[in-house]
Order: C-alpha cells, then sequence, then structure tokens
C-alpha cells in the first residue's frame, strides 16, 4: 500500500514536469537588459536598466480566467442627460462581454452609495441591465465612498483565480468624503495588495485627473480620459476586453543589485527600493502585453575590460492559465571599454526608446506640477527641456516610432498652453487632462488611444 | 336678533370654546414634545446601533493588528514583506525596551514610505507634542472608560540623535496595548501598538484611506425607495419607525467634513442635526449625526393636533346648537310676554271708557242727590262715595298699566303746563282723602310750592297718587301720611313720609323695578308691583327723580320727588 502510492507520487511528479515543459508558451517572458551592454571607463555615471515581462496569448476566450468586476457609476447631477444614458448604454453592452462564470456588482453614487447590484453571479443578465436601467442622475460625487463599496463587493468573492477590478466612471470633482489625490492614491495601493485593480474612467473637462489616475495606477487598473459621451460603448467594451484578456496576477518583482551600484529611482511602477533591493509589483499581465521598469543605477567608475553584475532579478507571478503561481529569474551584466565607438555601438535602441518615454514621461509630469502651481514660466521651460530630450533621443534613435509621436505631443502640448494665462484656463485644463492621460499611457505601456488628444 | 343677543350667543360658544383649545393646545404640544423625545430616543439608539458596528469593525481591526504585531525577534526584510502584503498597513515599527526606535531605524537606509513616515511622525517618537498627546489620551480613555492607555514612550532627544535612548517612564506603562491617533497629512491616523513580554514595543500605522474604506464598507449604503409616495400620514407608531420615512445619516470628521453619508433625505448645507453621538473609540473625535425631515418632526405632533382640531369643531357645534336652542326658547318667551303685555293693554284700554262714564254718571248722581234732603240722601250718598273712589281706584289702576306700556315703548312725553303744584298736590290728596279717612290715616300737609311752574299735570297726579297709593296699601298701620313740597330754582321737590314698616335699606334699588314686591306671599297687600317703577319712570322724563331716605324718626319711610 505504501509502496504503491510512492509510485503515484512518483508518477504524478513526472507529469508535472512534463507538463511545466510542454507549457512553455503559457509562460510569461522575463528580458532584462541595459540600456548599453558596453559602459565608458573609469566613470562614474548613470545608466538604465529595463526590467520587461511579456505575457503569454490567451488562446480563446474560453481559457480566460472568470472576472469579479465592481462597477460603480457616477450618477451625480452633472452626468444628468447624455451622459449617463451613455453610460449606461455601454456598460449594458460591456457587460454582455462576460459569461455564467463571473461575478459583477453595480454601484451607484451622487451625494450617497447604492449598491445597486450586490456582488451576484453573472447567470441572470436580465436582472442586473434591468437595474442599470433604471440609474437616474442627481446630486453631488461621493466617489471615496463609492470606491469603498465597489472594493467591498469585490471582496465579497475575492480569488487569487478571479481578474478582480473596480471599474470606476465619473465626470466630476469628488465632493463628499476624502477627495485628495493622496487618499484615493492610498486606497488604490492598499487594493492592490489584495490584488484588485480599479480602472477609473474620466468624463469630459470635469473630472479631477490627478486623483483619478492616482486611484488607477496605484492599484494597477487602467485610467482613461473620455471626452466624449459618445466614446463610452468604446470604452467600457477595451476596459472589458483588458480585464477578460488577464494572463498573470500579482507579479511581485524583486530586483537586487550588487554593491557598489546604487539603485537611484525605478520609473514605470510604484516600487520601494531597499537598499540594493527593488521590490515591485505589478498588479496584471494582459495577453501578449509587453510591460516594463526601468531601474536608474548609479554605477561606479571601473576600469577597462571588467565586467560587472548589474543586477538580478526574480519575477513571482499568478499564472491566469494554471492557477500556479510561476518564478522567473534573469540577470544582467555590463562591460566596461575605453573605446567611445565600441560604447556608441552597444546602445539597444528598443530599451533607449523605452528609457526615454518614461524618463520624459516623468519630466512632463513635472511640467504639469508647475502649472498647477501656477508657475507657466517654468511649466513651459520644464515642457521645453522634455521636448530637447526626445529630440537629442530621437536623433539618436530615429527609428523608434514612439519617440517621434512622444516629441510630437510634446510640441503640440507646447502649442496648447500657448497663450494661456492661468492654471484654470480651460486650455490648460485640456492640457492637463491630455498630459495625464499620455504620462499614465507611457508609464502603464499602453497603446496609444487614438482619438484622445486633441 | 338684537345684537346684544348676538354678542351673548358668541361669547357662549366661544369663551368655552378658547378655554378649552387653549387647554387643549398646551396639552397637544407638550405630547409633541414628548413624541419628539421618543423620536429623538429612538434615533439615538440608531446611531448608537452604528457606533455598535463601527466598535466591532475597530475591534476586528483591532484582534487583526494585535496578530500583525506579535513580532519578537525581526529582521528589517520580513518587516518590509510584512508592509508589502498586508492591505490595512501603512508602517510598522519598533521600539526596543529601552525606548530605541529599532526600526524604521532613521540611521539605516529607508525606502520612501518609511522616509515619509518618519518625517512625518517624527514629534511622535520625540517631541514634547507626544506628550500632550499622550496625556490627551490618557484623559479621554478616562473619560471613556477604556483601556487604552498612552502608546509609545516619550522623550525630549531628537530622531537624529539615535544614542539617546527614548526614556519610558514606567508607571504609564502598565497596560499591554492600545490605539493611538496622530495627527498629519492633514487628516487623523491610527496607530495600534503592543508591549511585547520581552518589553519590546510594536506598533502599526494603519493606512487611512482604507481603514476609512473599510469603514465605509461596514455602514449601510443608501437602498433606493421602491416607493417614495407611500410616506406620512401614517398611525403614530407608524410616523415614529424610522424606516417609514427618509432620513440622512452622516459619519463626520474631527474638523466636520462629511466622511461618508447614507439614506434617502437630501440635507442642505448647514443644517444642525438632529440628534448626534460621538464615534466609537478610537475614533473620539469623530461624529455620527442623524439629519430628520423638518416635515417629519411636525408630523410626530401631527395627528394630536387634528384629533385635537376635530374635538374643537364638535365641541364648538355642540355649544352654537345648545345656544340656539337657548336662544330659541327665550326669544318665544320674550314673544309670550309681549303678546301678553299687548293684549292687557287693550283690556286696559278698553276697560278705560266704560269706567269714564260709570265715573261721570257717579258724579252726576252726586250732583243729584246734592239736591235732595239730607235725610233721604244720606244712605245713597254714602254708597255712591263708595263707588266714586273705586272707580277712581280702578282708573289709577289702568293708568298705571297703560304707562307702564308706553314706557316700555319709550313713548312717553311730558306734555308742560304753567301750573302751581301746591294746588294740584291738593287736589291729588283730596281725592284719596275718603279711603285713607276710612283706614284712619292721618294727612299733614306741609306745602310750600306756591309758584307756577311749567309741569305736566298726569306725570305728577301718577307720580303722587302711586306714592299715596303705597301709604294707603302697606303703611297703613302707621296712622300718618305727611306729603311735603318746596321749590328752588325751578325744582319741584316733594316728599311722601308714612310711619308704616319701612323697607330695608338693602331693598332700596329694589323696590323700583317693575313688578318687585318685599313679600311673595299671598296674603301680603294688594298690589300689582309696578307703581314706584312708573313713578320713577315719570319723574326721570320730567327731569327729576325719586329716592327713598331714611325717615327722621327712623319709622316708615319717606319718598323724595324732584321734578323740573
Amino acid at each position: 500500500m505504501k509502496a504503491l502510492t510512492w509510485i503515484q507520487t512518483a508518477f504524478l511528479l513526472c507529469g508535472v514536469v512534463f507538463a511545466r515543459i510542454g507549457e512553455a508558451s503559457d509562460q510569461v517572458k522575463l528580458d532584462v537588459t541595459p540600456v548599453r551592454g558596453i559602459l565608458k571607463e573609469g566613470e562614474k555615471q548613470t545608466t538604465w536598466i529595463r526590467v520587461g515581462v511579456e505575457g503569454f496569448k490567451l488562446e480563446s476566450s474560453k481559457q480566460r480566467p472568470p472576472v469579479n468586476l465592481a462597477i460603480v457609476l457616477d450618477k451625480s447631477g452633472s452626468m444628468k442627460g447624455e451622459k449617463i444614458q451613455q453610460a449606461i448604454r455601454g456598460a449594458i453592452d460591456a457587460l454582455s462581454l462576460l459569461g455564467p462564470n463571473d461575478i459583477v456588482s453595480v454601484i451607484t453614487y451622487d451625494s450617497t452609495v447604492n449598491v445597486l447590484v450586490p456582488a451576484t453571479k453573472m447567470t441572470d443578465i436580465e436582472t442586473v441591465t434591468k437595474a442599470i436601467r433604471s440609474i437616474t442622475a442627481d446630486g453631488n460625487t461621493a466617489l471615496f465612498a463609492g470606491v469603498s463599496k465597489g472594493a467591498a463587493e469585490i471582496r465579497k468573492f475575492l480569488d487569487k483565480e478571479r481578474v478582480n477590478r473596480v471599474i470606476l466612471l465619473s465626470d466630476g470633482i469628488a465632493n463628499v468624503g476624502p477627495s485628495s489625490p493622496g487618499e484615493l492614491g492610498a486606497l488604490g495601493a492598499t487594493l492592490l495588495k489584495e490584488n484588485i485593480s480599479v480602472s477609473s474612467l474620466g468624463l469630459g473637462l470635469g473630472y479631477n485627473e490627478d486623483l483619478m489616475v492616482q486611484l488607477a495606477a496605484k492599484s494597477g487598473g487602467n485610467h482613461q480620459f473620455i471626452e466624449q459621451a459618445t466614446e463610452l460603448a468604446d470604452v467600457f467594451r477595451k476596459e472589458f476586453d483588458d480585464v477578460l484578456s488577464v494572463v498573470a496576477q500579482e507579479v511581485d518583482i524583486q530586483i537586487t543589485i550588487p554593491p557598489g551600484i546604487r539603485p537611484v529611482r525605478v520609473l514605470g511602477n510604484e516600487a520601494d527600493i531597499n537598499g540594493q533591493q527593488v521590490v515591485t509589483r505589478l498588479a496584471q499581465i494582459y495577453s501578449r502585453q509587453n510591460k516594463h521598469i526601468v531601474i536608474e543605477v548609479e554605477v561606479p567608475a571601473t576600469e577597462n575590460g571588467s565586467k560587472l553584475q548589474l543586477a538580478n532579478v526574480s519575477v513571482d507571478y499568478t499564472n491566469m492559465k494554471t492557477n500556479q503561481r510561476d518564478r522567473l529569474s534573469g540577470n544582467t551584466e555590463v562591460k566596461f571599454s575605453m573605446s567611445t565607438a565600441e560604447v556608441e555601438k552597444s546602445l539597444n535602441g528598443k530599451v533607449l526608446a523605452d528609457v526615454v518615454a518614461l524618463v520624459s514621461s516623468e519630466q512632463s509630469k513635472i511640467a504639469t506640477s508647475f502649472l498647477d502651481a501656477g508657475d507657466l514660466t517654468r511649466c513651459r521651460q520644464a515642457l521645453k527641456e522634455n521636448g530637447d530630450f526626445l529630440e537629442r533621443n530621437v536623433a539618436l534613435y530615429p527609428s523608434d516610432s514612439r519617440l517621434l509621436e512622444l516629441s510630437r505631443a510634446n510640441k503640440i502640448q507646447q502649442v496648447q498652453l500657448d497663450g494661456v494665462k492661468s492654471n484654470s484656463d480651460p486650455a490648460a485644463n485640456v492640457y492637463r487632462k491630455g498630459q495625464r492621460a499620455l504620462s499614465y499611457g507611457v508609464d502603464q505601456q499602453l497603446e496609444p488611444k487614438p482619438g484622445a488628444k486633441p | 336678533m338684537k345684537p346684544r343677543s348676538i354678542i351673548l350667543i358668541l361669547l357662549i360658544v366661544l369663551l368655552p370654546l378658547i378655554l378649552l383649545a387653549g387647554a387643549s393646545l398646551r396639552l397637544a404640544s407638550s405630547e409633541k414634545e414628548a413624541l419628539q423625545k421618543r423620536f429623538r430616543e429612538l434615533m439615538e439608539d440608531r446611531l448608537r446601533d452604528i457606533n455598535g458596528g463601527i466598535r466591532r469593525n475597530f475591534e476586528n481591526i483591532e484582534r487583526e493588528m494585535q496578530q500583525l504585531t506579535a513580532i519578537d525577534e525581526f529582521d528589517v526584510s520580513q518587516l518590509r514583506q510584512l508592509i508589502r502584503i498586508q492591505p490595512r498597513v501603512l508602517q510598522l515599527f519598533v521600539i526596543s525596551e529601552k525606548g530605541q526606535l529599532l526600526y524604521p531605524d532613521p540611521t539605516q537606509i529607508l525606502n520612501s514610505t518609511e522616509r515619509n513616515f518618519l518625517l512625518n511622525t517624527a514629534k511622535m517618537f520625540t517631541g514634547q507634542d507626544l506628550r500632550d498627546a499622550v496625556l490627551q489620551q490618557e484623559n479621554r480613555s478616562e473619560q471613556n472608560g477604556m483601556l487604552a492607555e498612552p502608546s509609545i514612550s516619550r522623550t525630549q532627544d531628537k530622531l537624529q540623535d539615535k544614542q539617546a535612548p527614548l526614556r519610558a517612564p514606567g508607571g504609564l506603562f502598565n497596560a499591554a496595548q492600545g490605539w493611538f491617533v496622530w495627527y498629519w497629512d492633514r487628516g487623523l491616523n491610527l496607530i495600534y501598538w503592543q508591549r511585547r513580554s520581552s518589553g519590546q514595543i510594536v506598533g502599526v500605522a494603519l493606512e487611512r484611506g482604507r481603514w476609512i474604506a473599510d469603514l465605509i464598507a461596514e455602514l449601510p449604503d443608501t437602498a433606493v425607495a421602491p416607493n417614495s409616495s407611500g410616506k406620512g400620514n401614517g398611525s403614530v407608531s407608524q410616523q415614529l419607525n424610522p424606516n417609514s420615512f427618509e432620513t440622512r445619516f452622516r459619519l463626520t470628521n474631527s474638523s466636520a467634513e462629511t466622511i461618508y453619508q447614507w439614506g434617502p433625505f437630501n440635507v442642505s448645507d448647514g443644517v444642525e442635526p438632529f440628534c448626534e453621538i460621538p464615534v466609537a473609540a478610537p475614533l473620539h473625535s469623530w461624529r455620527l449625526q442623524c439629519f430628520v425631515p423638518e416635515e417629519q418632526l411636525n408630523l410626530t405632533g401631527r395627528s394630536a393636533m387634528t384629533g385635537l382640531l376635530a374635538g374643537l369643531i364638535a365641541v364648538a357645534l355642540a355649544l352654537l346648537a345648545m345656544a340656539w336652542v337657548l336662544y330659541r326658547d327665550y326669544a318665544s318667551g320674550m314673544r309670550e310676554a309681549a303678546q301678553q303685555v299687548s293684549f292687557v293693554n287693550q283690556v286696559s284700554h278698553e276697560l278705560k271708557t266704560p269706567l269714564t262714564n260709570i265715573r261721570l254718571y257717579a258724579e252726576l248722581l252726586e250732583t243729584d242727590l246734592a239736591s235732595m234732603s239730607p235725610e233721604d240722601a244720606d244712605r245713597p250718598m254714602g254708597r255712591l262715595n263708595v263707588i266714586l273712589s273705586e272707580g277712581q281706584r280702578l282708573s289709577r289702576l289702568i293708568g298705571n298699566v297703560l304707562t307702564f306700556a308706553r314706557q316700555k315703548r319709550q313713548s312717553l312725553q311730558p306734555h308742560r303746563q304753567l301750573l302751581v303744584p301746591d294746588e294740584l298736590i291738593k287736589q291729588i290728596v283730596d281725592r284719596f282723602r275718603p279711603a285713607l279717612d276710612s283706614l284712619a290715616i292721618r294727612i299733614d300737609l306741609e306745602l310750600d310750592a306756591k309758584v307756577a311752574m311749567p309741569i305736566d299735570p298726569d306725570f305728577l297726579e301718577q307720580i303722587l297718587g302711586n306714592l299715596i297709593s303705597n301709604v294707603e296699601k302697606y303703611a297703613a298701620s302707621g296712622k300718618l301720611m305727611r306729603v311735603r313740597s318746596s321749590q328752588a330754582e325751578g325744582v319741584l321737590t316733594l316728599s311722601v313720609e308714612d310711619a308704616g314698616p319701612g323697607i330695608p335699606i338693602s331693598k332700596w334699588d329694589e323696590v323700583f323695578r317693575p313688578f318687585s314686591r318685599l313679600s311673595q306671599s299671598v296674603s301680603y297687600a294688594a298690589g300689582t308691583g309696578i307703581g314706584l317703577s312708573i313713578a320713577r319712570g315719570l319723574a326721570r322724563e320730567h327731569g327729576g327723580d325719586i329716592t327713598i331716605c331714611q325717615n327722621e324718626c327712623d319709622i316708615g319711610c319717606r319718598f323724595r320727588v324732584t321734578m323740573q
């Protein structure tokens, strides 16, 4: 009896091992690359390492992991009319993408919150759509409470095997309850720890984009700026498509930087730098999504010909296809040379483009913070510097269309701010929302959304 | 209907109504107050229920945090990992037995979260501010009978000066654990700590956005009312049911900002809450408020008011009906009396004509008898005198009745002629002389009104006749009648005195009222009871009056008449 069990176990183990090898295409790929493989010898310098992960392809929708969605709709007075109608239509339309294993809840808020549809399996779609159709707009904007209740509904069926997401639609400024971007961002960050993301859909020019972006970014959700209510159906569908194509969740990346090299900052995602350790978590990786972060490091002066280990990376994630926790690891090193030509030649253009995009995104955030503070001169100056930075790098690596795109966007931004005299100018608002959405897109490495920018 | 009776009826109806309304209004308002009080208690109970939920929520968090901070030995990466995965946690901290901050260690390289935490809470670990906060916390805990004791040790040393250990005065740290409130980032932050058996303090700062969100998740939402039209107009107990109408509950922070609210009732800005209570520990400075529509508060007293109003209307109707019945009875009585009076008047008129003829023929007979021989005429003469005096009496009676009726109709006017009063008085007294003589009443005349003056002889005759007739009827026992007259400045003053039983002072007014008699007994002297009333009425018409005065010798009574 005992012997038999042993044999069975042995077979099972073999099976698992073989299965693992067979499923190589169902693995997230990890890629760790420095901007330059060869660095100039003998000088202290700053360089960047790109840590990229790539989601595998989800074969068909049958394979997709079940989702647990909370749709949180702003039904405050400003949503009256077409906006709420489009939101209702968009939400109902998108719900048709869900299957009977998915869970959905609908929460509306104005001055108070109403859990319109408590978390329920999507077996009775009629009840849900009927409830959504009954929504009418009125009152104030208790956004924080809406998200709180949405998260609470998600938590009822919180499950590692599901994609858990709150989809928040708002067109206004949160004016009931906590309403600072910091507080919403902090809430988002704690939700990320629980594997709940919040996607924020900002409608029109009136919403507080900083707040909505923080909430989405800190929780690993999407943020979208929707200029016209008519786009709502598309936006909802796109959001649902995203949610339905998650292949990996709770992607914990740990980067160990060898002693002597100083990690300066991490771009592309919220990260903790604990001495030589960098830890960060990606909420999820979508099907075939390329996602990367960039670590800026300070390399000490090193002599010619020597090699230096730059980073050891390990990635833990939940594979949504197998529902297992998988681990990846990788590392990278640089050489040192005295030849400038060799150093120039070792430039990885693709990595450079990623790095430049993220760095310029940080730069444009700084420009916007000047605008928020009302300092238009320094805002313009920062924008200009960012433009120059982008142009230099476009010259360095002209084949990347993305850098060209960013450079063009920067020029548009500069034009947008022409003639703007105060930060309350409507044009400034258009710029601000555009910039945040763009930055957000760059940080989250989303495909640029056509029509999002004027 | 006369205005006087209308006013009377209105008074009869309105007075009790007003009194009743006043009394019941007071009753109703006290009833309303009682209802509102009950209502307030009810709402406060609800708030306490909600507060109980909040307390349980924090008890759960406390248990969770107690487990989480049950750390005796640690390395930094382990704590960092804990912070990374625990949703509620903003930052952990460890203070050694000696009061030294072991984690986050300001002398080591910190990550951004740790750095921000230390920047925000530096004073908590070092400064005087902490001392105040601790003392405040102590006071608050004592007031609320809580076990929570001040947490982190205090010291005057600066954070940077790591060598100087934080000092923890032993007496204050008998407790093993507790909550601590600290303000940063423009908001209240909660810190839980516990002292391990090693003496080490392990604390955790909670992520504010998170515990607020969790609190909100625990509190009710605004359910969509299935039918908003069905509110109000129920019984009182239904009205007191908080579910039968719109309310608004609100959780506010220390700066009175709304954190969360629920319930369909829309509160306008600046409205004071109907009732409020402080939130359970550790959120003492926050408040739970309840708002109720103004109409609802009035509604709780409304049914009582409707009942009251209905009652008042019923009472008013009853009173009106009563008053109407009374008035109808009174009016028919009046009509009857008027008919009777007019009947008597007509009869009196009818009687007057034959009586005048009788007296005329009796007087003719008297002249006839005077021409006859005394022996033949003696006996018939005596009988004739009786006829004459009785006829005079009857004339006076009828005259009185008619005068009374005229007085009532106010159609009496004096017809003045220039006459000497004394002559008239003598004639009148002479007419009574046979009757008074037969009663052995002595007549004293002291007349002193010899100047002619404009005077109505009928008035004077009737006045004096009634007074003399009274002496004859009521004061014959005195055996004396004294009539005096005087004149001064065109005013004639007469007085008629007797020595009879007199009139008590208390009745002096009464005797002038029509139909009043001093005694109702049948055996009492005959009379209609209108004589004095008529006499006074006539005297007043003639510009004078009749008064009773005390007789000089205190016997009988004296009537004093003035005319001008």
